[in-house]
């Protein structure tokens, strides 16, 4: 076990690989998110796609300063342990460790959706035990998969991102081309406008189509020049993840189908439509969407389903993956028990994580898939969570953990221009105010409040909206407080207060093992001038 | 890969260039707003793809 604490990753990604890292992860998050935002926000789905698109912008170019400055796999609970303590550092990681374990249901559900396109016996609204059995076993499995140490490797991640790019980009392209009708775009949004609780609830949905940063600071890790490489690739990848949504939700708003659709009397209704009370075809918007692409659908019908059902499993497995080793980062800062850190003896693989997490989100799902198992269940649902369940159930609570981390990102980037301006910033996100702080020369982060605010928004909206998310998320948090406490009394460490960290050596360390040795130069320089400037002051 | 990077560039700038022209005749307004945003960042990404290819081109080994 003490071994696998010190070792090191290797650091072998490329850029390309970074980026598809990073795309298969976030990528992934529009093909659940469309047709749940379809559904709630109607013609001001653009809108909420636009705002939540927004707010992304600030959380992407956040994670890209902070994951190239400190280019460690702890992500945002690393990021707001240093910025704000221990007990904040424990609140983040807590969060997004609820979206790792949602993140493996969801996508799990979401890939057996767009499997039933091709595959009938698996529509949930049809064959809501077929569907159960399948999805617990995708858990089952990709959870055997990474205890035995299997990972899909970078280059089939690059592979099916690629993919996907090119498979996105030709929708988009023929769908722009042959079926978009900007006259139909605005009547849907000047007719079809929801109401303002609609409204909060649609962009609460959309943020979830641009959930997985983490996995740049995942790729920060392991990528050689961290500094260098990240800022580029991370641009790259939240443009492309924005246009994505952006053209999906106004393509969808303008698209004359290529075939008539018709509602359950006979009546054509608009592609839109199809969304509204229907949870299977909310799970399997992009291949419902590509379907009706004059001439590209005709093929893009068979392998769309294909290549996104492989999508979101690669990105279930990262929910897989990403909630062990955070829960192995938190274990190893004193944030969670030391059996978070054991390995497997042969395997070598965090076993007790990995088990512990996919059997929340075994648990999770059995939540999500119970109103549809069950009768008393779903009038249970029906009349204290408004018969929430399926997609909608995990979509709450996965927008609840998104939005609570990144406000705390937020804040911790702003903290850390404020406490750490001795670090050097290869990437530093525009617009600053320049004052001092503690005799230090600091730059104040403009865009940091904008994104605090769009996000804190997003986070008030999905505690009016969610009526799941209001109840477990909230709870999740205060049980896993509950534990911090017990678990930080018993080892005898401060409760509210953080422990010792020697951060300098932690950061000369930081930029060693990530080859930017001229970074390193010049953050040992800038605190011996910094050192200097202190005693000759306290002299003075 | 810079052909693969620079063919997928090209194809954002066109999808950019007919979703702001499709949206033109329907002039500025809230409806048509994230039509133009989605057509302007399109086409913005494709010469920002543009420039990182033909940098990568001039940096190869």
């Amino acid at each position: 076990m003490s071994t696998e604490k010190h070792a090191e990753l290797r650091r072998t990604v490329t850029p390309w690989g970074s980026f598809s890292w990073g795309y298969s992860d976030v990528g992934a998050d529009i093909f659940i998110g469309l047709g749940l935002v379809l559904a709630a926000a109607a013609g001001a789905s653009n809108v909420a796609f636009l705002f939540a698109g927004l707010v992304y912008v600030c959380i992407g170019l956040a994670y890209t300063e902070l994951a190239s400055t400190y280019p460690v796999a702890g992500g945002g609970q690393y990021f707001v342990l240093r910025g704000l303590g221990d007990i904040f550092g424990f609140i983040a990681g807590w969060a997004v460790l609820l979206d790792f374990t949602i993140d493996i249901t969801i996508f799990a559900w979401a890939c057996v959706d767009y499997l039933s396109q091709l595959v009938p016996t698996f529509v949930n609204s049809a064959h809501p035990w077929v569907h159960f059995w399948v999805v617990f076993g995708l858990i089952a499995a990709l959870c055997l998969l990474n205890v035995i140490g299997v990972r899909e490797s970078t280059a089939f991640n690059g592979f099916v991102s690629a993919l996907d790019i090119a498979s996105e980009t030709c929708i988009l392209f023929f769908g722009f081309l042959f079926a978009f009708r900007p006259e139909l775009l605005i009547h849907n949004m000047q007719t079809s406008w929801p109401s303002p609780d609609q409204l909060m609830l649609g962009i609460s949905y959309a943020i979830i189509s641009f959930v997985g940063l983490e996995s740049i600071s995942q790729a920060a890790q392991e990528t050689q020049r961290p500094a260098s490489i990240i800022p580029r690739t991370s641009v790259g990848l939240i443009l492309t993840i924005l246009i994505f949504a952006l053209g999906y939700s106004n393509l969808a708003l303008g698209l004359q189908p290529w075939h008539p659709i018709l509602d359950a009397h006979g009546q054509a209704i608009q592609f839109w439509q199809i969304f509204v009370n229907n949870g299977d075809n909310q799970g399997a918007a992009v291949a419902l969407l590509a379907k009706q692409v004059p001439y590209w659908g005709a093929i893009a019908a068979f392998y769309v389903p294909v290549l996104g059902a492989v999508l979101l499993l690669i990105s279930s497995n990262s929910g897989v993956f990403g909630s062990s080793r955070i829960a192995y980062a938190m274990s190893s800062s004193n944030l969670l028990p030391s059996m978070f850190q054991s390995v497997h003896k042969r395997f070598r693989t965090p076993m007790v994580s990995l088990i512990a997490f996919c059997g929340l989100a075994a648990i999770e799902l059995i939540f999500a898939a119970i109103p549809y198992l069950d009768p008393h269940a779903n009038a249970f649902y029906a009349r204290f969570f408004d018969g929430e369940s399926g997609l909608d159930f995990l979509a709450d609570l996965y927008a609840f953990g998104a939005a609570t981390s990144y406000s705390f990102v937020f804040i911790a980037l702003i903290a850390l221009r404020l406490i750490d301006p001795l670090s050097p910033r290869r990437f530093k996100i525009p617009l600053n105010i320049p004052m001092r702080f503690r005799g230090e020369r600091v730059e104040f982060p403009v865009v940091g409040v904008i994104g605090f605010a769009g996000i804190f928004s997003i986070l008030i909206f999905t505690l009016m909206t969610h009526p799941i998310g209001r109840v477990a998320g909230p709870l999740w948090l205060v049980l896993g407080i509950i534990m911090y406490l017990v678990y930080r009394h018993h080892r005898k460490m401060p409760l509210l207060h953080s422990q010792k960290h020697e951060w300098r050596k932690q950061q000369v360390d930081i930029l060693r093992n990530a080859g930017e040795l001229e970074l390193m130069d010049e953050y040992i320089a800038n605190v011996k001038a910094s050192d200097e400037r202190t005693a000759k002051e306290s002299v003075a | 890969m810079i052909a693969y990077r620079l063919v997928l560039s090209a194809a954002f700038i066109v999808l950019g260039a007919i979703v702001i022209a499709r949206m033109a005749p329907f002039g500025l307004s809230l409806s048509t707003l994230p039509g133009f945003a989605f057509g302007l960042a399109l086409a913005g990404l494709g010469f920002y793809r543009i420039t990182l290819a033909i940098r990568l081109y001039r940096d190869r080994p």
